[in-house]
């Protein structure tokens, strides 16, 4: 049987791991997380479909590319720009961009 | 780790964040190398610009750079892609002053244009709705209506950049379901020792 320090240590230390949390959420800190490193396999399709109509259809083209493009007769130049690029891991997601 | 597809894709890379994950950087510098990956800067941790003035600016973007280059030495870098798309004159001379020759924002700052020897591009199509604030998901457009939206800036402006985010790939955990779940398990827990303890004590005492 824990002693009734020993108790209310043990109250405190799930104080910290489990009420503060839930109050920072129920205050609005953002609290909601994405996991960066569990890919969404149906968007990943979607995007993937893109690119292949777009590999079909229209010009892809880096940024860096597209003035050069831009001015050739009946071009059509598409940039796919990936924003965020960061190592994989679990974390909050960013703001837009 | 190898590309399901070789297509032309600009990475807009923050820089402070990449460089631990060994088989990311040589995915990235293999599509460097083959001329399928441009790599553009979006700032060392996606700082808001227009919180800084254009020196505080010149001298992030030039460590970025500095970073980058040394992650990438094959890389050419001459892309900024100001984080929150503040694409504002403040920006234009930090490219200028760091030698980059493109920035690309939103639509909001303005069609394309030239600045001191750099092109203003916008992102013409947005391929899904962003988190409103930290933390709520993000969406994606249907393929149709990205294709919808391509066609109508191809028609527009002459071409068209579409900005695609991991956020909008990745599967989110619903969190105040979780929070839920562990704030029950502690109030059981609390309570049950808070039980035990005064049932101890008050044996103690009989005792």
């Amino acid at each position: 049987m824990p002693s009734k320090r020993q108790s209310v240590a043990i109250a405190s230390l799930l104080v910290l791991v489990f009420v503060i949390p839930s109050v920072l959420f129920a205050s609005g800190r953002p609290l909601n997380l994405t996991l960066l490193t569990e890919v969404d396999e149906n968007r990943l399709t979607e995007v993937t479909s893109l690119v292949d109509w777009a590999s079909t259809n229209i010009k892809m083209v880096r940024l860096d590319e597209l003035s050069k493009v831009s001015g050739e007769n009946g071009s059509r130049p598409f940039v796919l720009r990936f924003d965020d690029v960061r190592d994989r891991r679990i974390a909050t997601p960013l703001q837009p961009s | 780790m190898t590309l399901r597809r070789k297509v032309r894709v600009t990475l807009a890379i923050i820089a402070g964040d990449l460089g631990t994950d060994p088989q990311l950087l040589n995915l990235v510098r293999n599509g460097v190398r083959e001329g399928y990956f441009e790599i553009a800067i979006q700032g060392w941790l996606h700082e808001d610009f227009a919180a800084l003035d254009e020196t505080q600016i010149t001298e992030l973007v030039r460590n970025v750079k500095e970073r980058l280059q040394g992650l990438f030495p094959e890389a050419a870098i001459s892309t900024l892609i100001p984080p929150f798309e503040e694409a504002d004159s403040k920006v234009m001379g930090a490219a200028a002053a760091n030698g980059l020759r493109y920035v690309t924002g939103d639509l909001l700052h303005g069609k394309p244009y030239d600045w001191n020897g750099v092109r203003y591009l916008p992102k013409t199509v947005d391929a899904g709705i962003p988190g409103s604030r930290l933390g709520d998901p993000w969406t994606m457009d249907d393929q149709a209506t990205i294709i919808r939206e391509v066609e109508r800036s191809v028609g527009t402006y002459g071409y068209a950049i579409a900005s695609f985010h991991p956020q909008q790939l990745a599967r989110t955990v619903n969190m105040p379901l979780v929070l839920m779940g562990m704030l029950i398990v502690g109030v059981i827990f609390l309570v049950s020792f808070f039980v035990l303890a005064l049932r101890a004590d008050k044996e103690g005492r009989e005792a």
